[in-house]
């Protein structure tokens, strides 16, 4: 079943066109892994969806239009894990996950401190004294508190060392084993490429390729596709499957 | 000596009580108030109406509180959100403006004559510890440290008290992480309206009730509010009663006439020495 349609969605901030009329679905269940180099569009994309910016076009959860109010599409069951994070530092781990049940009857907290141990031994600590991969962990539990039932996650791994990503990714893995449907958004691609059911690439604000992860074996291609590269021999158009 | 002091906390009690809502909308909306005593003094007259209509007079403050609790929001949502170019000096004018247009109302509504007004509490002074106090000024202190701990205690321990801190901390976040942003900062508003009706009711029996007897009160809580940091509640409090005290003092000791310049000159100092207040944090806006 289609959880998310995203028909024609443009995003203007101003005179600049962020996003061009970008289409595709995420059925329910799936990993959706969304790529693009610095500027391709991803963030604009994702900030639409969840009412966090103006958009045009349509975008529709479980058939019905979403609202242009991130805390409405929030209470559609919609989750947001924000670029950079933005867990509010002056708060502690428990306030921050407080909040994101916000309007839930339902207190999931202690699921979240299994999935995040780290978290639960620091529930009375700031949010701002945490690392930066603890942040990252305190934002996913925070959206996972609303109880969505489409996740969406903004480079959740950017600016951590590497074996925190692979944590960070085990994590988004267990996630998506007990059932949720995620949209990954992410610049680097092998790990993307190995949880994803489905794959879009972003350039220019436009989605130039998409496919399951077979088609983006050849990583040569997709790097030159998404970090902008003049195409080689012609990969690009053997990516364009659309 | 103590009397003084005594005298100067009482006062100092109602500028710290007004400086709450003033540091509590600062924070979520990022705007000084200047309307904020006017809606107080506004909401007190509510409360004598209601009282002078033969309602109980508790039944009158709860009208009261309510009154401030809606009309206080109304400011941010139909006034603030509504500015075409929203910068700090439009916010400004148009709080200043309120200001002035809230008296109008009063006194168009109420009239110009000072009332006496109904004390919450009656019956002779009390003296203890070689003071005399009035039961009003008790009742002052009283309510003012139960305020604080009421204030404390929903901003550490409720979901909304949390939510207000997040928006407070970065309003982006906030809406990122799909909080309702706004009922969050109405409510913001709304406690601030009521504590300002409040300290209205608590000064109104001991000055009269007046339509502008909140101005001066308003201008000393200001200062308690910028000494204290502007972004601290804690130090607004401080600030505010330190400022009381202060101005008691000098009215006993030094003169009268001198005592409300002495607000204004500590205000001045602490804008020279320690812009950031006793506690509060690098002032984030210049106005
Ligand atoms: N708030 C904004 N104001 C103006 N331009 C923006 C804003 N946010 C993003 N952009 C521009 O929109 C384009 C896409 O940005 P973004 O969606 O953040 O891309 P990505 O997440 O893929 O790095 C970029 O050219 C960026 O400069
Ligand atoms: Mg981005």
């Amino acid at each position: 079943m289609t959880l998310l349609e995203v028909r024609g969605l443009s995003v203007h901030y101003g005179a600049v066109q962020a996003v061009h009329e970008v289409d595709f679905t995420v059925e329910e269940g799936a990993v959706v892994s969304l790529l693009g180099a610095n500027g391709a569009g991803k963030t604009s994309t994702i900030k639409a969806i969840c009412g966090a910016a103006p958009y045009r076009g349509s975008i529709r959860f479980r058939g019905r239009s979403l609202p242009q109010n991130a805390a409405r599409v929030r209470a559609a069951g919609v989750g947001h894990v924000p670029e950079g994070r933005h867990v509010f530092g002056g708060l502690t781990v428990a306030d921050n996950l407080r909040l994101g049940g916000w309007g839930k009857r339902r207190d999931r907290s202690s699921e979240i401190y299994q999935l995040f141990p780290r978290l639960a031994e620091r529930r009375r600590q700031l949010a701002g004294t945490l690392s930066g991969g603890e942040q990252q962990m305190l934002a996913i539990g925070r959206a996972l508190m609303g109880e969505p039932d489409l996740l969406l996650l903004d480079e959740p791994t950017l600016g951590l060392a590497p074996v925190l990503c692979d944590e960070i990714f085990d994590r988004i893995r267990d996630v998506s084993a007990m059932g949720s449907t995620l949209v990954l958004v992410q610049q680097h691609t092998s790990r993307a490429l190995a949880l994803a059911d489905y794959v879009l690439v972003m350039r220019g604000g436009r989605v130039i390729a998409r496919g399951i992860p077979d088609d983006f074996a050849d990583e040569e291609a997709l790097s030159a596709a998404y970090l902008g590269d003049e195409m080689p021999h012609g990969g690009l158009n053997n990516l364009e499957k659309t | 000596m103590m009397q003084y002091v005594a005298s100067g906390l009482v006062s100092g009690g109602i500028y710290a009580t007004m400086a709450i809502g003033i540091v509590l909308i600062y924070r979520a909306s990022g705007v000084i108030n200047f309307a904020h005593g006017e809606l107080a003094t506004f909401g007190t007259f509510v409360v004598f109406a209601c009282w002078s209509a033969g309602l109980p007079l508790p039944l009158a403050l709860l009208i009261g509180l309510l009154v401030g609790a809606v009309a206080s929001p109304c400011i941010e949502a139909f006034v603030l959100s509504g500015l075409r170019r929203r910068t700090h000096l439009t916010e400004v004018m148009a709080t200043v403006a309120l200001f002035l247009a809230l008296n109008g109302l009063t006194l168009a509504v109420f009239g110009e004559e000072t009332h006496e007004f109904p004390a919450l509490v009656t019956g002779p002074p009390i003296e203890a510890f070689g003071l005399v106090m009035s039961r009003q000024s008790i009742l002052v202190l009283v309510v003012v440290a139960g305020l604080t701990l009421i204030m404390a205690a929903m901003f550490r321990f409720t979901r909304l008290g949390a939510a207000m801190r997040a928006v407070s901390e970065s309003r982006e976040s906030a809406e990122l992480a799909g909080l309702p942003v706004r009922r969050i900062v109405w409510s913001v508003w709304a406690v601030a309206g009521m504590a300002g009706v409040l300290a209205g009711v608590l000064i109104a029996p001991i000055v009269y009730l007046n339509v502008n007897m909140m101005i001066d009160v308003l201008t000393k809580a200001l200062a308690g509010a910028v000494v204290g940091g502007l972004t601290s509640v804690s130090g607004a409090i401080t600030a505010g009663l330190l400022l009381g005290v202060g101005e008691s003092l000098v009215a006993g000791y030094v003169s009268t006439q001198l005592a409300t310049p002495f607000v204004f000159l500590v205000l001045v100092l602490a804008l020279v020495v320690r812009p950031q207040g006793l506690f509060g944090s690098a002032p984030k806006v210049k106005l």
